[in-house]
């Protein structure tokens, strides 16, 4: 019996190669992107799942003010009966920390961690015991990645690496840990045990692992009574405001961008985004139904005599079913193997948009794929059986099912489709203006050929008294010599230290006399060349003078929004208080620059501070002369390599770091691009298979009307006329939509793209143009067929 | 064998009842050859689609063997398709993505036969038609009468005892129609009861009996 249905099923697809391929490619484009957004967005909602306990898991803060954001603090107040367990984590972003091996050095990422690291969090240990590794002071661990990087494929275990931070040291790699997966939010590429030294001077995170008894608000109140009575935590809260809170290693994900983390976390997700994301893969799921939908109805319609045909034969309903369920599940499993290897082959593009390592099993790709299909075709088969098992036997074989008004329903599935199409079509287009705006706009500063780099580490301190005193002494020296050199280069317009004006750092800060709270703002340490390299405008006072500022001094820089924000009138008055380094006295305000758009243009200038500082191993910006931006280049390289043999040089140019803060964006739209491409193919195809059997039916309508003159152009405008009509429709109900929902989305952006008709025009034009293409495609065929031929048909 | 007690058949539109068969009484014998004969239009379709419970009277009682077929569940309607009439049409209704082997073969398919069975019963029916050559070819391969056939051997593999034939020689030339009644002919003297309307008087004489429909009455009923 199963042949029997197969065999019927093939010669059906056989007979109906339109519609079957018309199906097979409509779910395929549909499943296979709701597949990969599903992957992406599972990935996102299932960070941090791999620790088995992720629930259980809190991490330590401190708010100093009600105004201030969060930080992540170290108290040490562990004496809590639902406290399980705890561990402390530093971590390290890329080319803090040296590590070198023979000549080769490198500088990873990664965490300084408590014994205890691996009892908290569920990384998995390939080499090396969980319980004790970390409480070996000598013992480094390296993932399998940093392994291969340093030691290829040489067996890393017992391998001595010198590792340099402030001090050097030499570790011996004891451990290998697995790849942080693609949903930790956490990254690294070593893990240090925190016994071996404490020279490592970052602040670091208390992670708490909570048994079944605990409550937050009740932990959080027991706490900051503690601390508050207990003399000997003083110091955690040395100001009046302090709060320690925690907060879920669940939650955190999700709100990064709202705390600060001290690095420890390298990703961060965004619920907006993740909703756009789940109400694309709605919109692709009803276009795709609707799609699948409408060719099976074309389906049953064409094969419906044999239906009735089968029936006389003696078919009952379930054998109809089966051999229709058959012919689905082919449908289905063809489908879904076709796009498992599609989805393999297109997950590495993917992730380049969407900037997620991931990679899905295949029969984990397969099994999804085929459920999507299932759930797309099981609801898209909804309204076809309906129709399919109604269907007398008499009318069957007159082959008469769908009258007039079923045509109506089955061209308003077309009209929705488009008008969706349409919605994602204008969208795309408001996201890639509104995209363009931003990396187009004057953020207030120049970034030409200015690049950022670094010619010192920290210096690491070991040997004597003297010895370090020399060393000192040849740092300040060699440092003398690189900036003599900078300043004398023929290709180097100017050059500057300090942090890139993306990265600000931020700091509690407060109008002395105010009694305003301390709140945290924005600061950049920076040298007097800052200005003139980045173009920045001055508006009042004065900007840092070699002559005139001593670096680490008592004098600031504001912003225009900072003098806004504090409400100074008068400049040489103010003097603004920073909590941790000058509580009392405070900085005297030198100069006011203009406001520049130091961050997302989602908002506003916000308040920022600039401080002098100069210190050997901070960042340079370089700009180089116009056109000298390849010589420029190699000099720097060259001048870095004198003092880091066998180093590779790094920079990054500062425009494309701005460029990096537009990711998000540019990864929606590029998603957007990519989903409205693939809906309106499917809508098109839906149109093209519904335009091919309104025409075929009418062949011999054409043919009569022929004979009788009418000319091909007539003929064309008959048969188009009623999809334009349908279009039109659908374009009319998804304006208002599309404007109100691309409105909603602007009012993220403190600079917004206007919505101009165009837009609108624009879509509509394309939509139309696209129904127009296909259904002209098969209008010109039927109409221009010679009549007798067509009528011979019949 | 047939028992067709006033059977009505109405269609109801907005403002008037349009009668196609009205008060129509008929008994059928076993063994029987029955051709119905009457204008366009006159319900002559219509009460063949009823007697292959293909279509449902509007009032009226329909019993085959003393048993009332009204009101049958759809399983029993099936039952009654696969194992007691078949049908021929005008229009053949071959299935076209099918050779000729595989449109014989379907009805046993249905019925559950094994297929060692359903080679050698269809083997028989290619045999006796002649058309053991042409099994692998598709139906538009043939002519007119060899489709039609196709179409008497498909409706007679699962050997039914009644043979339900509308208008079987309506697209076919004389010669070819003079065939096809050969061949009905035939399988009435093996036994089987065939009903077939037909516009040909000359095809009409065929049959033992010859009903006359005018505007769904019986107008005539005689033996040839
Ligand atoms: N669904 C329907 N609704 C209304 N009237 C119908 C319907 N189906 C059939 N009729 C009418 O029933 C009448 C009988 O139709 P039928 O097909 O039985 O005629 P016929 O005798 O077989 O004609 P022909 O010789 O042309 O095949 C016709 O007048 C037709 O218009
Ligand atoms: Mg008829």
């Amino acid at each position: 019996m199963l042949k029997h249905y197969l065999k019927y099923a093939f010669s059906n697809f056989k007979s109906n190669r339109t519609i079957f391929a018309g199906s097979i490619v409509t779910v395929f484009l549909g499943a296979l992107c709701i597949s990969l957004l599903f992957t992406y967005i599972h990935n996102e909602l299932l960070m941090d799942d791999l620790h088995k306990r992720e629930k259980d898991i809190y991490l330590m803060m401190i708010q100093e003010s009600p105004e201030s954001q969060m930080e992540v603090c170290d108290p040490k107040i562990i004496d809590y009966p639902e406290v399980e367990n705890h561990v402390t984590i530093q971590k390290y972003k890329e080319g803090e920390i040296k590590f070198t091996y023979k000549e080769s050095s490198f500088s990873p990422e990664g965490i300084i961690a408590d014994s205890t690291f691996f009892e908290v969090f569920d990384f998995k240990l390939k080499v090396g015991d969980q319980k004790t590794i970390l409480y070996d002071p000598e013992a480094a661990v390296f993932t399998e990645r940093l392994a291969r990087k340093i030691f290829g494929n040489e067996n890393p275990i017992g391998k001595l690496v010198t590792i340099t931070s402030k001090r050097e040291k030499v570790y011996t790699v004891k451990g290998i840990v697995e790849n942080p997966p693609s949903n930790s939010s956490m990254t690294f590429d070593f893990i240090l045990p925190s016994y071996s030294y404490s020279y490592y001077s970052r602040m670091g995170g208390k992670f708490i692992l909570v048994g079944k008894n605990f409550n937050k608000s009740d932990f959080v109140q027991k706490m900051n009574n503690q601390v508050r009575n207990d003399p000997k935590y003083k110091k955690i809260m040395q100001f009046r405001n302090s709060r320690l809170d925690v907060m879920g290693l669940n939650d955190i994900y999700f709100n990064e961008n709202s705390i600060d983390s001290i690095y420890i976390f390298s990703k961060s997700g965004d619920k907006k985004s993740l909703n756009i994301l789940f109400l694309i893969i709605g919109v692709a799921f009803i276009i795709t139904m609707l799609n699948f939908s409408n060719l099976q109805i074309i389906n049953i319609n064409s094969s419906i005599k044999n239906i009735g045909i089968n029936k006389i034969s003696g078919a009952g309903c379930n054998q109809i079913f089966y051999q229709k369920i058959t012919e689905i599940f082919t449908l289905i499993i063809l489908s879904a193997s076709l796009i498992t290897i599609v989805f393999i082959a297109v997950q590495p593009y993917f992730n380049r948009i969407v900037g997620v390592e991931l990679s899905p099993k295949i029969w984990q790709i397969f099994l999804l794929n085929l459920f999507v299909i299932i759930l797309l075709v099981a609801s898209a088969m909804v309204y076809p059986s309906i129709v399919y098992f109604r269907i007398p036997i008499t009318s069957s074989l007159k082959n008469q099912i769908f009258s007039q008004n079923k045509l109506a329903g089955r061209k308003m599935l077309v009209t929705i489709q488009f008008a969706l199409a349409f919605i994602l079509l204008t969208a795309s287009i408001v996201v890639v203006r509104q995209l363009d705006l931003m990396l187009k706009k004057d953020l207030g500063f120049t970034t030409e050929n200015v690049i950022k780099t670094k010619f010192f580490y920290k210096p690491h301190f070991s040997g004597t008294h003297e010895e370090q005193i020399q060393l000192w002494q040849k740092g300040q020296n060699d440092y003398q010599y690189v900036k003599n050199e900078l300043a004398s280069n023929v290709s180097i317009n100017c050059y500057s230290q300090g942090l890139s004006p993306i990265e600000p750092f931020t700091m509690s800060w407060k109008l002395k006399g105010r009694d305003k709270d301390y709140t945290t703002e924005k600061a950049l340490t920076i040298t007097p060349n800052y200005l003139k390299i980045l173009g920045l405008e001055l508006v009042e006072g004065r900007f840092f003078e070699y002559e005139k500022d001593k670096q680490r001094g008592k004098t600031i820089v504001i912003n225009e929004a900072a003098k806004k924000y504090w409400g100074i009138n008068d400049i040489s008055q103010a003097k603004i208080l920073n909590k941790s380094w000058e509580p009392l006295n405070g900085y005297e305000i030198i100069g006011v620059v203009k406001d520049f758009n130091f961050e997302h243009l989602s908002v506003k200038p916000q308040p920022l501070i600039m401080l002098y500082f100069e210190n050997f191993e901070d960042e340079f910006l370089i700009k180089f002369n116009e056109g000298a931006t390849q010589h420029g280049l190699l000099f720097v390289q060259q001048l870095f390599k004198k003092f880091n043999p066998g180093e590779t040089f790094q920079y990054s140019f500062l425009s494309d770091e701005i460029d990096t803060l537009y990711k998000k964006e540019k990864r929606l739209s590029e998603i957007y691009m990519l989903f409205t491409i693939i809906a309106l193919s499917i809508s098109a195809i839906g149109l093209f298979a519904i335009a091919l059997y309104e025409t075929r039916k009418r062949t011999k309508e054409i043919g009569i009307r022929k004979v009788n003159g009418a000319t091909i152009f007539e003929i064309l405008s008959m048969l188009n006329r009623d999809f334009v009509k349908w279009v039109a429709i659908a374009f009319v109900i998804a304006t208002p939509i599309a404007y109100y929902a691309m409105n909603k989305w602007l009012e993220n952006f403190a600079y917004k793209t206007d919505l101009s008709w165009w837009i609108f025009a624009l879509a509509g034009a394309l939509a139309l143009g696209i129904a127009l293409l296909t259904v002209s495609w098969q209008s010109w065929k039927a109409a221009t067929r010679n009549p007798v031929d067509a009528l011979r048909y019949e | 064998m047939i028992h067709l007690n006033k059977i009505d058949k109405y269609y109801d539109s907005k403002f008037q009842r349009t009668f196609v068969l009205k008060a129509v009484n008929l008994e059928v014998k076993e063994g029987e050859f029955l051709s119905i004969m009457g204008p366009s239009g006159s319900g002559k379709s219509t009460l063949l689609n009823i007697i292959g419970l293909l279509d449902a009277p509007s009032a009226g009682e329909y019993s085959l063997y003393e048993k009332s077929v009204l009101d049958l569940k759809e399983k029993a309607k099936v039952d009654y398709h696969r194992n007691f009439m078949g049908f021929i049409f005008q229009a053949y209704h071959l299935i076209e993505e099918m050779t000729v082997y595989e449109n014989i073969e379907t009805p046993l398919i249905y019925k559950g036969v094994k297929s060692r069975d359903r080679q050698a019963m269809v083997a028989d029916l290619l045999d006796r038609f002649n058309m053991v050559a042409k099994k692998d070819l598709f139906p538009q391969q043939l002519s007119g009468g060899q489709q039609q056939l196709v179409g008497i051997a498909r409706a007679i593999v699962g050997k039914p005892k009644l043979l339900l034939a509308d208008e079987p020689t309506g697209n076919l030339h004389s010669s070819q129609g003079e065939m096809i009644m050969d061949v009905l002919k035939q399988l009435n003297n093996e036994g089987m009861t065939i009903i077939q309307v037909t516009h040909n008087e000359k095809f009409a004489q065929c049959g033992k009996r010859i009903i006359r429909l005018e505007d769904g009455i019986i107008r005539g009923d005689q033996v040839v």
